[in-house]
């Protein structure tokens, strides 16, 4: 019990993959988000017009339609968290293999991936995703959630790249390395026997603060009404609108944006708190790992 | 360090002109009606792309223009102009107030480590950062428009309009440099120039000012491009929230990611390019300050 960051970070984690794959079954959860259009009091004497205000059956109230706020968060958990996720998921599947191909400080690779990372430094993520998410072909095209996934990724690729370098550049100096070497072992066996388990511990850190990283750039897009999948529909005659089709936080987040101006604040936190929960887990649960396993390698010592 | 400082002139180059192609990257859509319904499609050609080209270099050369804005009678180096010194203001104020604020409060989670008011120190500044910026923005402006609501947080002109951006600005970096500072210090301790300094006798506060933080002051100042990263991705938030007439936020109305058409009518390539630019120039700078901060500690 003595690593109380991972334990906290854990339960965090543990309490959020329930949200996310039991949540939308709770009994007082709107599962399919059925739109209520008018309630009715007990003897049928007074109509309600949603949106309702919190009470027992809504309790955080209800939007426009009247679709239950909470149902709306809960169903959301899972596809934010595993939007997250891909994204990072797929920037180090990227930037491992760079950052073991650029290990030697020297070559192609290393060039590119020191100048790319420098290159993409000279804008903030958010600017750059505003910017490449905005084009035409991702705006209009097909596959729009796998090319946002891809661009999103990719931004901070070369980052991630670099890091990596840096550790495996500095492992190649360790002598086990060298006895590796030296056994004439080949360029793969290298990488999966030698550099990854020395490696793992980092990664798996620097993989939680970056899911963190990830979830606040999605949060800003959010709030910047960026969706990450939407539909381009006609709403009224020959007008046509951009209709988001998930139900996120970050979506959440940009429709009540608008509220604040007037004065309604209310529902808008929840998203935004939510957002700030799962930057929370995984910055915690990143803390833990990083006790857990400097304290494992002391051991040994 | 010569090698270096050409290299990042080099690749800002390589990132602007890398910009630009992606800015000026053909937009616009065949609309048309089919029926009783509005048909909109995208095709991309090559030859449109050109004519951007041409005309944005020509308007650079010949006309010494960026473009047109959606406002008529405003050029775009005018629009770039404008909001880019009220941004200046805001990064400036906020960037003296957190290296000031920073460093102090760097001093302070040091000297407290030891202490029982540790959770002061490293647990804040740890469990800051993970509080999203926006959420940060709406609890400020709940408390602000419930309880104090004579103050004007959506002025554009004043002195309101001016303190509170920097102010919120200014929180981020400020954990930032402290987390850097005290972490740096911490790697000066028992180094022999402190030991000999404390033998002479100088008081405890006077080692650390003149001494310590004199050492310091190189590994502050080589994150500093990080830093202003950073503090312009919140900038655009910030500027967002708060309807403040400045570059980050011009520069997201130029984007024009408009819910009915895309990034289309209204899209303004000379704003993006100017503001881009001033901002690239700020980081520059920036990073030429870390590489000769890191050269000049690595004399030491």
């Amino acid at each position: 019990m003595r690593n109380i960051p991972l334990w906290i970070g854990g339960t965090m984690l543990a309490f959020l993959l329930f949200v996310m794959f039991a949540g939308p079954h709770l009994p007082f959860v709107n599962k399919e988000l059925t739109p209520e259009k008018h309630r009715w009091n007990a003897d049928r004497t007074k109509l309600t017009m949603p949106p309702y205000k919190p009470s027992a059956i809504n309790p955080l109230g209800s939007d426009k339609a009247g679709v239950d706020n909470l149902s709306k968060l809960i169903v959301g958990a899972k596809s934010t968290v595993l939007f997250v996720l891909a994204v990072t998921l797929v920037r180090y599947l990227i930037a491992v293999p760079l950052g073991l191909l650029a290990r030697k400080q020297k070559g192609f690779t290393y060039s590119v991936v020191t100048s790319m990372n420098q290159v993409f430094s000279y804008l903030p993520a958010l600017f750059f995703a505003a910017l490449l998410l905005s084009n035409p072909l991702i705006q209009y095209g097909d596959y729009r959630l796998l090319k946002v996934i891809t661009i999103l990724a990719f931004i901070e690729v070369f980052r991630v790249a670099y890091v990596i370098q840096q550790q495996t550049h500095q492992i190649s100096y360790e002598p086990y390395m060298e006895a590796g070497a030296s056994l004439g072992l080949s360029n793969k066996r290298l990488a999966v026997g030698y550099y990854m388990p020395a490696l793992l511990p980092e990664l798996i850190i620097n993989f939680c603060i970056d899911v963190g990283k990830v979830m606040l750039l999605v949060g800003q897009l959010g709030v910047l009404s960026i969706f990450l999948t939407h539909d381009w529909v006609e709403v009224e005659v020959y007008t046509k609108k951009f209709i988001n089709t998930s139900t996120d936080w970050m979506s959440l987040l940009g429709a009540h944006r608008k509220d604040i101006y007037h004065n309604k604040f209310g529902f808008v936190f929840f998203p935004a708190l939510a957002i700030m929960y799962v930057i929370l887990t995984f910055n915690i649960l990143g803390e833990g790992f990083r006790r857990y396993f400097s304290r494992r390698s002391n051991a040994k010592v | 360090m010569r090698s270096q400082i050409y290299k990042t002139l080099g690749l800002s180059l390589f990132a602007m002109v890398m910009l630009i192609l992606v800015v000026l990257f053909p937009r616009d859509l065949d609309i048309s009606v089919v029926g009783y319904g509005i048909h909109a499609e995208y095709h991309f050609s090559w030859e449109k792309y050109a004519n951007n080209m041409k005309t944005f270099l020509h308007g650079i050369f010949y006309e010494q223009t960026l473009g047109p804005t959606r406002y008529e009678g405003e050029t775009a180096e005018a629009a770039v102009a404008r909001t880019v010194m009220n941004s200046m203001a805001v990064i400036v104020t906020s960037f003296v107030l957190s290296m000031g604020l920073g460093i102090l409060k760097g001093i302070f989670d040091y000297q407290s480590s030891d202490r029982k008011t540790k959770w002061l120190g490293g647990m804040t500044t740890w469990l800051f950062q993970s509080i999203p910026d926006f959420l940060l923005i709406l609890i400020y402006q709940w408390i602000i428009l419930n309880y104090f609501p004579f103050i004007h947080i959506f002025a554009e002109e004043g002195w309101e309009a001016w303190v509170f951006p920097s102010l919120l600005l200014s929180i981020y970096p400020t954990f930032y440099i402290a987390r850097i500072t005290s972490a740096s210090i911490a790697a000066q301790e028992g180094l022999l120039y402190i030991k000999v300094a404390q033998a002479k006798g100088l008081s405890r506060t006077r080692v650390m000012y003149k001494h310590v933080l004199k050492n310091c002051m190189s590994t502050i100042l080589s994150h500093l491009s990080a830093l202003f990263v950073y503090m312009l991705s919140n900038l655009l938030i910030i500027e967002y929230f708060s309807n403040f007439p400045g570059a980050a936020n011009r520069l997201f109305i130029a984007i024009d990611y408009d819910l009915y058409f895309g990034a289309g009518a209204n899209y303004e390539p000379g704003v993006i390019i100017g503001i881009c630019f001033c901002f690239m120039v700020l980081l520059v700078i920036a990073q030429l300050v870390s590489i000769l901060s890191k050269y000049k500690s690595g004399l030491r």
